[in-house]
C-alpha cells in the first residue's frame, strides 16, 4: 500500500484514509491476507463508526450480544491517520479478527461506493427512507447471507463458520459493495423493487455485481494480485516483474485469465453468501439466447447476462487502452514476439477504464425510467448518459463497446432513434410533425431545478405532448439539480426530475383499454398498473429527455401482468411487495425454482 | 395366483400426521394382506384424546380395561399401534416410511422397556419395510454408482443429515425463546410456534429411523422406477402391481436436487453448526471482545434485527421441510381384478412429481399419466399443503365428478390438523380451496372433521 503524504491527510482534506481487506480475507499474497487503503470523505466519526450518512450498530441478533463501537481519535497534528494501517502491516492475521476492524471495513466500502455514486451523478443521494443515516450490523446474525433492507434502513451482514474459522461477510469487499449498491440504487429508483419484469428484477442484483465487480478493478492492489496469481505461461513477466506482455492481454484472454482468477478468488468463501456470479457471469460466452431460456428467467440467473455484456464490454475498452500503450503495432502476423509494456501502466490503465464504466453505468441511472426497467432501457440509458458528456466516441469507444457487447448478448437498445441507441432527444421529438409543441409559459427555471409542485405543473401543462393518461393518480417522486463532470474538465449542468402514474383496474377495465390479462384471474380483482418517466432538463430549464414508460401501454402492461401472474402475483389478494433482498439472495444460493402454477393459491 | 377381492382402508386419527393401515382382502388361504404407511404425529388430536377411553374400538376397550382419563398423547400413540396389531392379526406384511418428517414416522419410535409405540410394531414382525432410497445406510458410499453420481448423492444424503441439524438447533431456539417469554408472562408468537413445530417436525427422528431399517426380514430403499422394490412388493401382494413414482434419484431428476444448492453442498451443514453455536448463552463470535449495553439510540434496530433473525430462520426451516417432503416414496397400487388404483404420494411436492409426470422417457411418462388418470383413491399429499397436490396430477384425476352419485367416483382421504401448520393464509394447512375443491370433486373422508379413533372405507376389487 503506497503512504499517503501529510498534504494528503491534513485535517483539511476532504478524504481521510481507511485500511480494508482488499477483496475478502481468504485472497492472500504470499501467505498474507491482501490489504488496501482507500479514501473516503473526511468527517470526525462518532463512535461507530457513525458518520453523516452511515451508522455502524454491531448488534450480533443470534447470540444476543452488542459489541463495543470503535472510536475515532482526534486528528493528529491535522491530520487524519489511517487507524489500521500499522496493525495490518504489523499482525494482520489478529487484525482480521478485531471486531472494530470488522466495522470499519464495513463502514470504508460503503461510503466509498456512496461517495462514488455522488461524484459520479454530481450531486448527494438520499437513501430510499426518512432518516439520514443507513444503518451497518456487521455481525448481524449467524447465517451465510448478507442483505439490505429498506424497512429497516439497514445493511446486514452475517457470519458463518468456515474450514479455518468463522467467515466474515462484512469482510468482503465485493459482498458490501454490492448491498451498499443495493441502498444506493433504491435510494435513486424506489419503484425498481416493484414486481415487475424479470429483467427488473434481475437489473438490481446485475447491477450490484456490475458496481461491486468495477469498484474492485479500481483497485490496483487487487488487479496486480490477479495478474500475478493467474499462473499462465503466456503472462509470465521479466524484470523483476516490472513488464508484461501486451500481446495477451486481448479481451478474450483477459476473460479467461484476470476475470476467470479474480472470480475464483471472490468466489471461496463468500459463494455461500452470493452464490458466484462473477464466475458464472466470466464463463458465459456471448449468445442471443439466453434472455428467452427457462433458467435465466429466475432473477439471479437473468443478472448474470446483464453482467457478461458489461464486464465483455470492460474488457473491450481494456484491450484498447493497453494497446495504446505501446508504439508497436499490435497487428502484424508474429504473435510470438512480445510486446512488453510497464506493469503499472497496464494496472493505470485497467483501473481508469473501470473507473469511466463505472461513472457511465451510475449516470445511466438517471436516464431511466422510474420504474419497469429492462435491460434495453438500460443500455440506451447508459449510451445517452455518455453521449451528453462525452459527445463523440472517444478516445476508446466506450459507446460502441457497450452497444457491441450487450447486442451480442441479445439486448438491443429500446431506442431505435438511430444507430447510436440513445434516447430520443425531446428537441427531435418536437421537430416531428405530430408532435405538439411543449409548452413554458409560466413555468419558473429556479424552482423547476428544486420544486416538485412546479415539475408537475410543468406535466400537466405538457400532458398532451409528453402523452400522459390524465385519468390516474400522477405524483412527482423527486427533483434533483446535478452537475457533471465531463472527461475533459468540463461541467454539465442537468436537473432530473421523476414521476409516477398509478391506477387500480379491473380486468373487465383492463380489457377495455385493450391490455390482455389471463383468464383465471378474478374479474372483481384490482390490479395495479404503474407507469412514469424521468423528465432531464437542461441548464436553461429546456426538456431535454423524457424517458418513459406509459401507463396504458398495452402490450408491455399485458407481458408484466402475464410474467407476474406465472409467478403466483395476483392470487388470493397477494399483495405487490416490492422485492425482500434477505429471500432473493437466499433463493440465489439455493437455486430453488418455483412451480406456482401448481400449486392451491 | 390369486387376487385381492376388496380393500379395507383404516386412517388412524393421529392429529397433525399419517398413518393408514391397507387390509387387501383375498380369498382363502391367501387370507388378508397388511400394508402401514407412515405412523407419525406432530400435534395430538386433542379432540379425540378427551375422548377417549370412551371412544376406543371395542376390542381395544376389552384389552385395556383399566385405561383412564386422560389418555396422554404418547398413550394414544401406544393405541394406535395395539389397535393395528389387532386388525392386523399380528402380522404385518409391509411398513412403508413415506419420508423421515416426525409427523411420519414418530409411532416407529421405541423406548428401552419395549412399551412405545415402535416396540409394539416391531413385534407384528413385518416382512418388508419400504424407505425412500436418501435413507439408504450406503448411499454415501454406493461404490456401484458412477463417481459423479457418488459424490452428489453423498452430498445430497449429507445435506439432508444436516437440515436434521439444523432443525434440531432451531427447535431448541424456539423453545428457548419461547420459555423466556413465558417466564416474562408473554405468550408465544405465531413464528415462534410454526418454527418450533417445524423445527421438531425436521429432527433426525433416529431411534424411529433405526427401528425401521432393523424391524423388517427385508428392507428396500427405493426410488422411481425401482424393480427390486417393485419385485419385493408383489411377492408379498399376489394380484396387485405396485408402481413406485418417486422420489427420482439425483440423476433422474435435477428438480430434487435444486432445492438446495448447487454449488455449494456444505450449505446446510454450516446453517446447522451456526444455529447451533452461536446463540444466546452459547458461543459468542468474539471472545475476548468487548460488549456494552444497547444504548437507547439502537434499541430500535436491535429489536428489528432480533424479529428478522426469527424470519429468516422461519425462511430457512421452511426451504428444508420442502425439501424433506421432496424425498417421499410415493406408491400406486393397483389392484385386483377391477384393477382398481389407491395413490398414496407421502407428503411430495411438485419437485418430486416433476420426473414422474413431465421429465421421465416419454414412453414411461405416458403409462404413467394413464394410470393416474384411471386412480380411485389419493391420499392428500401433505396434509392438504398447497403445494402437494400439484394441479397437473389434480387435472388427470378422470373420475373426478360433482356428482356425488357418480359410479366410480374419486375416493380422497386427508389426515390433518388445522391450525398446525402454516401462520399465513398463504402457508395455512389444510388449504381451504384444495379442501374445497376436494370435497366437490371427491368422496373425501377428512380427519380434521372427525374425533373416530380411525375413519374406514371399503373398496370392491372385483
Amino acid at each position: 500500500m503506497a503512504k499517503r503524504t501529510k498534504a494528503e491527510l491534513s485535517e483539511k482534506s476532504l478524504l481521510r484514509p481507511f485500511t480494508i481487506v482488499a477483496q475478502d480475507p481468504s485472497v492472500r499474497l504470499s501467505k498474507k491476507p491482501l490489504f488496501t487503503q482507500v479514501m473516503v470523505p473526511a468527517e470526525t466519526l462518532a463512535p461507530g463508526p457513525w458518520g453523516y450518512r452511515l451508522q455502524v450498530i454491531d448488534y450480533d441478533s443470534s447470540t444476543q450480544t452488542l459489541y463495543k463501537a470503535w472510536a475515532d481519535t482526534a486528528p493528529d497534528e491535522g491530520c487524519f491517520e489511517d487507524p489500521f494501517a500499522d496493525s495490518a502491516a504489523k499482525d494482520p492475521e489478529s487484525l482480521l479478527q478485531d471486531p472494530k476492524f470488522h466495522q470499519c471495513n464495513a463502514y470504508a466500502i460503503s461510503m466509498r461506493i456512496l461517495a462514488r455514486f455522488e461524484q459520479a451523478l454530481g450531486r448527494r443521494v438520499s437513501w430510499q427512507f426518512k432518516t439520514h443515516q443507513l444503518k451497518i450490523a456487521p455481525h448481524a446474525f449467524a447465517e451465510a447471507n448478507a442483505y439490505y433492507s429498506r424497512r429497516d434502513e439497514c445493511l446486514l451482514f452475517g457470519y458463518f463458520p468456515g474450514k479455518h474459522g468463522p467467515v466474515f461477510s462484512c469482510l468482503s469487499h465485493d459482498v458490501v459493495a454490492h448491498e451498499t449498491t443495493h441502498a444506493l440504487v433504491d435510494g435513486l429508483r424506489q419503484r425498481f423493487l416493484d414486481p415487475s419484469s424479470p429483467d427488473q428484477a434481475a437489473f438490481h442484483e446485475g447491477f450490484c455485481d456490475v458496481v461491486s465487480l468495477l469498484s474492485v478493478f479500481a483497485l490496483r492492489d487487487v488487479v496486480d494480485a490477479a495478474l500475478r496469481l493467474t499462473g499462465r505461461s503466456n503472462l509470465t513477466t521479466k524484470l523483476r516483474r516490472k513488464l508484461v506482455n501486451g500481446r495477451v492481454l486481448t479481451a478474450e484472454a483477459m476473460r479467461e485469465s484476470i476475470l476467470l482468477s479474480l472470480a475464483e478468488q471472490m468466489g471461496q468463501e463468500m459463494s455461500l453468501v452470493r452464490g458466484r456470479p462473477l464466475r458464472a457471469s466470466a464463463r458465459l460466452s456471448p449468445g442471443t439466447q439466453y434472455l428467452t431460456q427457462a433458467e435465466f428467467q429466475l432473477p439471479h440467473r437473468r443478472g448474470e447476462i446483464f453482467v457478461a455484456a458489461m464486464m465483455q464490454a470492460f474488457l473491450a475498452v481494456v484491450e484498447e487502452r493497453i494497446r495504446g500503450l505501446s508504439a508497436e503495432s499490435f497487428d502484424d502476423t508474429d504473435t510470438s514476439r512480445p510486446i512488453w509494456l510497464d506493469r503499472t501502466r497496464v494496472l493505470e490503465e485497467a483501473a481508469k477504464a473501470a473507473d469511466h464504466l463505472l461513472t457511465i453505468a451510475i449516470r445511466a441511472l438517471d436516464y431511466t425510467m422510474p420504474v419497469h426497467l429492462t435491460f434495453a432501457d438500460y443500455l440506451s440509458a447508459m449510451l445517452t448518459a455518455d453521449r451528453e458528456v462525452v459527445g463523440d466516441d472517444g478516445l476508446y469507444g466506450y459507446r460502441p463497446k457497450l452497444l457491441a457487447s450487450f447486442q451480442s448478448y441479445g439486448i438491443n437498445p429500446a431506442s431505435d432513434d438511430d444507430e447510436s441507441g440513445v434516447w430520443l432527444s425531446a428537441s427531435k421529438l418536437e421537430g416531428q410533425s405530430k408532435f405538439k409543441k411543449l409548452r413554458y409559459g409560466g413555468i419558473h427555471f429556479r424552482s423547476l431545478q428544486t420544486d416538485v409542485d412546479e415539475v408537475f405543473r410543468f406535466l400537466w401543462e405538457n400532458r398532451v405532448p409528453l402523452e400522459l393518461t390524465d385519468e390516474v393518480y400522477t405524483r412527482v417522486l423527486s427533483v434533483r439539480p446535478c452537475v457533471r463532470l465531463s472527461p475533459d474538465g468540463f461541467f454539465l449542468q442537468e436537473t432530473v426530475a421523476e414521476y409516477v402514474q398509478i391506477i387500480d383496474l379491473t380486468p373487465p377495465d383492463l380489457h377495455r383499454v385493450k391490455i390482455r390479462v389471463p383468464k383465471a384471474i378474478s374479474r372483481s380483482m384490482r390490479i395495479r398498473l404503474t407507469g412514469g418517466g424521468t423528465l432531464i432538463f437542461d441548464e436553461y430549464g429546456k426538456l431535454k429527455f423524457h424517458v418513459h414508460n406509459h401507463v396504458l401501454h398495452a402490450r408491455k402492461q399485458a407481458e408484466r401482468i402475464d410474467f407476474l401472474w406465472n409467478n403466483g402475483w395476483f392470487r388470493d389478494g397477494r399483495s405487490m411487495t416490492t422485492v425482500d433482498f434477505s429471500g432473493l439472495h437466499r433463493q440465489r444460493i439455493l437455486d430453488s425454482p418455483r412451480f406456482s402454477e401448481e400449486a392451491w393459491q | 395366483m390369486s387376487n385381492p377381492t376388496s380393500l379395507t382402508l383404516r386412517t388412524y386419527q393421529v392429529g397433525f400426521g399419517d398413518c393408514f393401515l391397507l387390509t387387501f382382502h383375498y380369498p382363502s388361504p391367501t387370507g388378508d394382506r397388511h400394508i402401514l404407511i407412515d405412523f407419525g404425529s406432530t400435534r395430538a388430536p386433542n379432540k379425540l384424546l378427551a375422548k377417549l377411553p370412551a371412544a376406543l374400538p371395542k376390542q381395544l376397550k376389552k384389552q385395556f380395561p383399566g385405561l383412564k382419563a386422560p389418555v396422554s398423547a404418547s398413550k394414544h400413540m401406544e393405541l394406535v399401534a395395539e389397535d393395528i396389531a389387532v386388525q392386523s392379526g399380528g402380522k404385518l406384511h409391509v411398513v412403508v416410511a413415506t419420508h423421515r418428517h416426525k409427523d411420519h414416522i414418530s409411532g416407529f419410535a421405541t423406548n428401552t422397556e419395549g412399551t412405545a409405540s415402535g416396540n409394539i410394531i416391531r413385534r407384528l414382525k413385518p416382512d418388508l419395510v419400504v424407505l425412500p432410497w436418501t435413507e439408504h445406510p450406503k448411499a454415501k458410499t454406493d461404490a456401484e454408482e458412477a463417481p459423479s453420481t457418488i459424490e452428489n448423492t453423498r452430498a445430497f444424503v449429507s445435506s439432508l443429515a444436516a437440515m436434521n441439524s439444523f432443525a434440531d438447533a432451531i427447535e431448541k431456539e424456539a423453545t428457548r425463546l419461547i420459555k423466556l417469554r413465558a417466564e416474562a408472562g408473554r405468550k408465544s408468537t405465531p413464528t415462534l410456534n410454526s418454527l418450533q413445530f417445524m423445527g421438531e417436525n425436521s429432527i433426525a427422528n433416529k431411534s424411529a429411523i433405526k427401528n425401521l431399517m432393523t424391524m423388517g426380514r427385508k428392507v428396500a430403499y427405493v426410488n422411481f422406477g425401482s424393480r427390486e422394490g417393485k419385485s419385493a412388493l408383489h411377492a408379498l401382494l399376489p394380484g396387485i402391481t405396485t408402481h413406485i413414482l418417486g422420489p427420482p434419484t439425483l440423476v433422474q431428476s435435477e428438480a430434487i436436487r435444486t432445492q438446495r444448492s448447487r454449488d455449494n453442498d456444505e450449505f446446510w451443514t454450516l446453517a446447522a453448526t451456526a444455529a447451533s453455536r452461536f446463540v444466546a448463552g452459547g458461543e459468542l463470535l468474539f471472545r475476548d471482545a468487548e460488549v456494552s449495553e444497547i444504548p437507547p439510540h439502537a434499541v430500535w434496530l436491535t429489536t428489528r434485527m432480533d424479529r428478522m433473525r426469527l424470519q429468516s430462520m422461519s425462511a430457512l426451516v421452511r426451504v428444508l421441510d420442502d425439501a424433506m417432503n421432496n424425498t417421499s416414496v410415493i406408491l400406486l397400487f393397483e389392484a385386483g381384478k377391477a384393477r382398481k388404483k389407491f395413490l398414496f404420494p407421502g407428503d411430495a411436492q411438485i419437485e418430486n412429481w416433476l420426473y414422474a409426470l413431465s421429465a421421465a422417457p416419454v414412453k414411461e411418462r405416458n403409462q404413467i399419466r394413464k394410470l393416474l388418470m384411471d386412480v380411485d383413491l389419493y391420499k392428500v399429499g401433505h396434509h392438504g399443503s398447497l403445494n402437494a397436490t400439484p394441479k397437473t396430477l389434480w387435472g388427470l384425476f378422470e373420475h373426478r365428478s360433482s356428482d356425488v352419485h357418480a359410479g366410480r367416483r374419486l375416493s380422497t382421504v386427508v389426515s390433518t390438523k388445522s391450525g398446525v401448520h402454516g401462520r399465513t393464509e398463504a402457508t395455512r394447512v389444510p388449504r381451504t380451496k384444495l379442501i374445497n375443491a376436494l370435497r366437490h370433486d371427491s368422496n373425501l373422508q377428512n380427519t380434521n372433521a372427525s374425533q373416530q379413533f380411525f375413519l374406514e372405507s371399503k373398496f370392491d376389487l372385483q
